[in-house]
């Protein structure tokens, strides 16, 4: 009886997923459908040879662009229950290739970005939260409101100018080693820094307002050991919830930061792929985000049941 | 009752900086003494003096007059955006929550589609659709903003279903369009309202990232994104450029977010961040 | 526990992170260049592919059978030398021991199955090179051209004809197999490609061991990593960047006349800007002086004519020029003139209901180009020219479709010394980037007469009557002629700035480390 419940919870949720893929992948074809100009076209009179129609029309019969939008979008989708994502029309490499090549330098960048975001926020939201309206917490919201109310494009020219050109301590373009990763990392993680910084006090307060504190307290427990003991331990499952998010939106690549640094992540090969009218990397980055955003969905929903679930929103700082 | 008032105090003084922002984008052209947008050569890479009080750019065109004259686009798009994605979202959010059952399956599942994006390249794949424009820009990122109203409004209304004035309601009788607007509507606002004054700053900042990837505005609109983006080439030897720009950009989502954590602690809601 | 996981996680992500650029400065000497997408920006190492065979000549991987030297005259390369056996019959010895990358030797035959390949992938080959026929007989290649050909030296210089081994199939990432000093070990198009040198390279074993080019577009970024030492040159530094290395002791500047120039070109198919009288008034309205002085700072020339005036062919003295210097008032006059008036008091003029509205295109990532664009929409504003200025990463689509009523366009004019390759390129009736489709009996006569004359005078003479019909009809508007410049640090030496732009790394270039 409890198996078959189980079962059925089980198809239920496949189904649904199901659903969002298809509908994800189908919003990307459609995107590529209606965008101007012809990947055949670009492709041919990149060559530097002068094209005919028929030369044109025999290239949009390889690629498949000349079948209707629901073929296409079913030959793809056969092909993509093969695991074939097809290959890159700018690289003549496969899309699983260069999905490859890239992730490792987006999943570095997001972990290091993260792991920076946690070291600064934990502290300080926790700092701010004890000491609230103090001079901590007034000082720390007005660097919140800077960080959080500047484009990152503009943190990035600071630092590299402040900490590479002034200082020395980092390098400008990010090589692909532990120095490199740090200022890219660095500009992510204090726009999004700023932003966590408030989620945390303003979860720690919350719990700190909660009837049971009082009782600790009336019990004569230490502050310390109610800020530690408790607090923060009914403080983490919301918080680590939004990590997740951020970690998933992150891990979608970070458009301006990595073409600042020139650093080769997902991010960067999307917009390049968006502007090549590179169809196949288009959508095999599009199954990649999807496959992200469904785990992460997949994991929220799980953790839903143990906290309240108005807060639920990540952000992805990328302005 | 202390944190009441404090917050009362916050949101008096940003409507204040916000009237007098309406007041520099809106009337700001008129005490302009020089072209935002004619070359003057001759007066190129000034620093900031009395004539230029921001100093000059590449073209010698004043930074000041360009500020004012590109605060309209940044300010009004972004309001326009969130004035778009908040009707939308939160009629199609209360709707989806009001109705259940098939409707309010499908809406929410094309919510979590769009989510499923990450909300900058979707911008930038349907803006690079759309082409360049102001207009455009806005478009493209309605289309990222507006799932966060429509899910939060739904998950509001939802939570308004089984309250037992609602149930009241019901049992006396009250038509549908009456309990949505008359109960509904008022009870989803807040907290819609306070989520919606936070975006404006996010909005702005995102359209100067479009701006910053060629996708926003297009020449010779002064947006401040679209300038700061090429102001960088003058970081080292003309700063004033960028940095003004980026003051600017700086003063107006600060006093959007000021507005909006006001309103958050004074209507007591939990809105979106 | 969790946190533990999480941890471990990280570390192993960022293990599999690959560290390219750590193993290429484990051994030897490393060199580091950085440019824009304009200079270092091939989409392929094909030699054949658009116009990726230049870009691989300054990487130091491919080379011709010719070299411009620093006045842009034609030195042996991998050819040895020649013999002009008649009008239309060229002998070419090519140098003995020369091999490609990957270990085959260049013969007459390889040569020649080269630029078949080269001719049937691309259509600028046949109208920079028209070849009639060719023979390969061990070390000699005889090349017949279709007409008497007096500048295929120069042509030979072209990278479109740089030499590779068309015996096997380009490898999709590394390209074609050349002879040059450098050889890349990976690419990634528009993004980096790194490259070690040549152990056999003909020349001399390159004194750098390995090499690294950066396409940085960021032109800010590409400012701060030579100032950082993290690149030791910039090749084709924007202009905006010389004012901080003026004054830096650590880098040193070296700026050749090129002959690149910036220059607006017009869809004579477009209403309006067919109109000779309006293409004048927007040429009066162009602050050339300031253009150069202020926005190039100085490394540019105004131009009021065609080639720059260091080429012999460059002068425009005693020709019909409507355009002189920078005049508004004349621009405005001239269009009142021409029947151009504001009926409907919307601020823009207009002729017969058709008011004077210009699409304007141009590149995204020329800054200068840009600031052009600005300049002209402003002043063009003023006497009731409406100006949209719309940008593209990639120009080609829409300069081939027409979608344009003037391009603000940025090109080499005389790459490999001669006019004639810009003639035929853009100036023809059929030229292959005559976008505008400018078409004049004259100018085409005259190409071909210079196509068939040897005597130099005779030929600048010729270029000259070109330029005085290109200045009549303008078609085509130069704004300045910028100069090539280099900045790198103080530790490079035996770098020498080339001002084809066709070179850049050679096995000469070495680093203090």
């Amino acid at each position: 009886m409890k198996q078959n419940r189980w079962i059925k919870r089980m198809l239920h949720a496949g189904i649904q997923t199901l659903i969002l893929l298809v509908g994800i992948t189908f919003l990307s074809f459609l995107l590529s459908w209606l965008s101007p100009g012809d990947a055949a076209e670009r492709m041919l009179k990149k060559s530097g040879m002068m094209v005919t129609e028929e030369q044109l029309e025999a290239k949009r019969e390889e690629l498949g662009i000349d079948q209707p939008l629901l073929v296409q979008y079913k030959n793809w989708l056969v092909k993509l229950c093969k695991g074939d994502l097809g290959t890159s029309y700018k690289s003549k490499k496969e899309v699983v290739q260069e999905l490859a090549k890239n992730l490792p330098y987006t999943a570095a960048l997001t972990a290091v970005a993260m792991i920076l975001v946690i070291l600064i926020s934990l502290p300080v939201g926790i700092l701010c939260a004890q000491h609230r309206n103090g001079l901590f917490d007034n000082i720390w919201r007005g660097v919140t409101y800077l960080f959080s109310s500047l484009p990152s494009f503009f943190v990035a020219l600071l630092l590299m100018y402040v900490l590479a050109l002034k200082l020395g301590l980092l390098p400008v373009i990010a090589t692909r080693n532990w120095k490199g990763i740090l200022m890219p990392a660095l500009v992510l993680a204090l726009t999004l820094s700023a932003w966590y910084i408030r989620q945390v006090r303003a979860i720690v307060l919350k719990e700190l307002s909660k009837g049971y504190i009082d009782g600790l307290k009336s019990r004569g427990i230490s502050r310390r050991k109610i800020l530690f003991g408790h607090v923060l331990k009914n403080s983490m499952l919301p918080l680590v919830t939004l990590f997740g998010i951020s970690i998933g939106n992150m891990m979608g690549g970070t458009t301006i930061v990595e073409s600042i640094f020139s650093w080769p992540g997902v991010g960067k090969m999307a917009v390049d792929a968006i502007n090549y009218r590179d169809y196949p990397v288009i959508q095999g980055y599009v199954v990649w985000m999807a496959l992200i955003f469904l785990v992460i969905n997949f994991a929220v929903d799980a953790s839903y049941q143990f906290f309240d679930p108005r807060v639920r929103k990540g952000v992805e700082k990328d302005g | 009752m202390d944190k009441k008032r404090k917050s009362r105090i916050w949101l008096i003084v940003s409507l204040i900086l916000l009237l007098l922002l309406f007041v520099a984008a809106f009337g700001g052209e008129k005490w302009l003494h020089h072209a935002p947008f004619k070359p003057d050569m001759r007066h190129a890479f000034q620093k900031p003096c009395l004539e230029y009080p921001f100093g000059t750019d590449n073209l010698g065109r004043c930074v000041f007059c360009r500020i004012i004259k590109g605060s309209r686009t940044s300010i009004f798009s972004a309001l326009f955006v969130v004035l778009i994605v908040f009707t939308v979202g939160t009629l199609l959010g209360t709707a989806a929550g009001f109705a259940g059952g098939i409707w309010e399956n499908i809406i929410m599942k094309i919510t979590l589609i769009f989510q499923a994006f990450p909300s900058f390249i979707l911008a930038v794949a349907i803006a690079g659709i759309l082409g360049n424009g102001v207009i455009n820009g806005v478009l493209s990122l309605c289309a990222v903003y507006w799932t966060t109203y429509c899910r939060l409004a739904r998950s509001l209304t939802v939570s308004l279903r089984e309250v037992p004035y609602m149930k009241a309601a019901k049992v006396c009788g009250a038509g549908k369009p009456a309990i949505l607007f008359r109960y509904i509507l008022p009870n989803v606002m807040p907290s819609l309202l306070v989520t919606a004054a936070l975006d404006v700053g996010s909005v702005i900042l995102s359209m100067a990232g479009l701006s910053f990837l060629g996708l926003g505005a297009v020449r010779p609109t002064a947006e401040w994104g679209a300038v700061m983006s090429e102001a960088k080439d003058y970081l080292q030897t003309a700063p004033w450029i960028i940095v003004f720009n980026g003051i600017a950009l700086f003063v107006v989502v600060t006093v959007f977010n000021l507005l909006g954590d006001s309103l958050r602690d004074l209507l007591d809601t939990e809105a979106e961040m | 526990m969790k946190r533990k996981a999480a941890v471990i996680m990280c570390a192993a992500m960022i293990a599999a992170m690959p560290m390219s650029s750590v193993n290429a400065a484990e051994s030897g000497k490393h060199f580091t260049a950085g440019a824009t997408t304009g200079f270092f920006g091939a989409e392929s190492l094909d030699v054949a592919y658009n116009w990726d065979g230049w870009i691989m000549s300054i990487y130091g991987i491919s080379e011709n059978l010719f070299r411009l030297d620093a006045s842009y005259v034609p030195q042996p390369w991998i050819a040895e030398s020649y013999e002009n056996v008649d009008d239309l019959t060229w002998k070419f010895t090519i140098r003995d021991g020369v091999t490609f990358s990957d270990g085959n030797p260049v013969t007459a035959e390889a040569v020649k199955k080269c630029f078949e390949r080269t001719y049937a992938n691309n259509d600028r080959a046949g109208s920079t090179l028209a070849i009639a026929s060719m023979e390969a007989d061990g070390q000699v290649l005889t090349i017949v051209t279709e007409t008497p050909n007096p500048t295929i030296l120069n042509d030979l210089c072209d990278p479109l004809l740089g030499i590779y081994d068309a015996e096997k199939e380009a490898d999709p990432e590394l390209g074609v197999s050349c002879t040059g000093p450098f050889v890349a070990t990976s690419f990634s198009a528009m993004t980096e490609v790194q490259m070690e040198k040549n152990e056999n390279y003909w020349g001399g074993t390159p004194k750098v061991d390995t090499v690294d080019l950066k396409i940085i577009d960021d032109t800010e970024a590409l400012n701060m990593a030579l100032q950082n030492g993290e690149i030791d040159l910039i090749a084709q530094l924007p202009a905006s960047g010389t004012k901080i290395f003026e004054n830096n002791e650590a880098v040193t500047m070296d700026s050749a006349t090129s002959t690149r120039a910036n220059f607006l070109m017009y869809n004579l198919e477009h209403a309006g800007v067919d109109d000779v009288n309006v293409r004048n008034a927007i040429g009066m309205c162009i602050d050339r002086e300031s253009f150069a002085d202020i926005v190039y700072n100085g490394y540019a020339t105004a131009s009021y004519g065609i080639y720059p005036e260091t080429l012999p062919y460059g002068s425009t003295e005693g020709m019909e020029n409507a355009v002189t210097a920078y005049d508004p008032e004349g621009a405005a006059a001239l269009l009142k003139e021409a029947g151009y008036e504001d009926t409907d008091q919307d601020g823009i003029l207009d002729k017969d209901g058709e008011p004077l509205s210009i699409h304007a295109i141009t590149y995204s990532y020329n800054t200068e180009c840009l600031q052009l664009a600005d300049m002209m929409q402003a002043e063009l504003a003023e006497i009731g020219i409406d100006m949209q200025i719309e940008t593209f990463d990639v120009l080609d689509d829409s300069l081939t479709n027409g979608a344009f009523d003037m391009a603000i366009l940025n090109y080499a004019m005389a790459p490999t010394g001669s006019a004639q390759y810009m003639i035929s390129m853009m100036f023809e009736t059929n030229g292959s980037n005559n976008y505008g489709h400018y078409s004049n009996a004259t100018v085409d006569e005259l190409s071909e007469k210079l196509k068939a004359t040897f005597d130099e005078k005779e030929r600048s003479d010729i270029a000259k009557q070109v330029c005085a019909e290109l200045l009549k009809d303008r078609a085509f508007d130069f704004v300045a002629d910028q100069q090539l410049i280099c900045a790198y640090s103080k530790k490079v030496s035996g770098f020498e700035i080339n001002p084809s732009e066709y070179y850049l790394m050679t096995n000469e270039i070495d680093i203090e480390e």
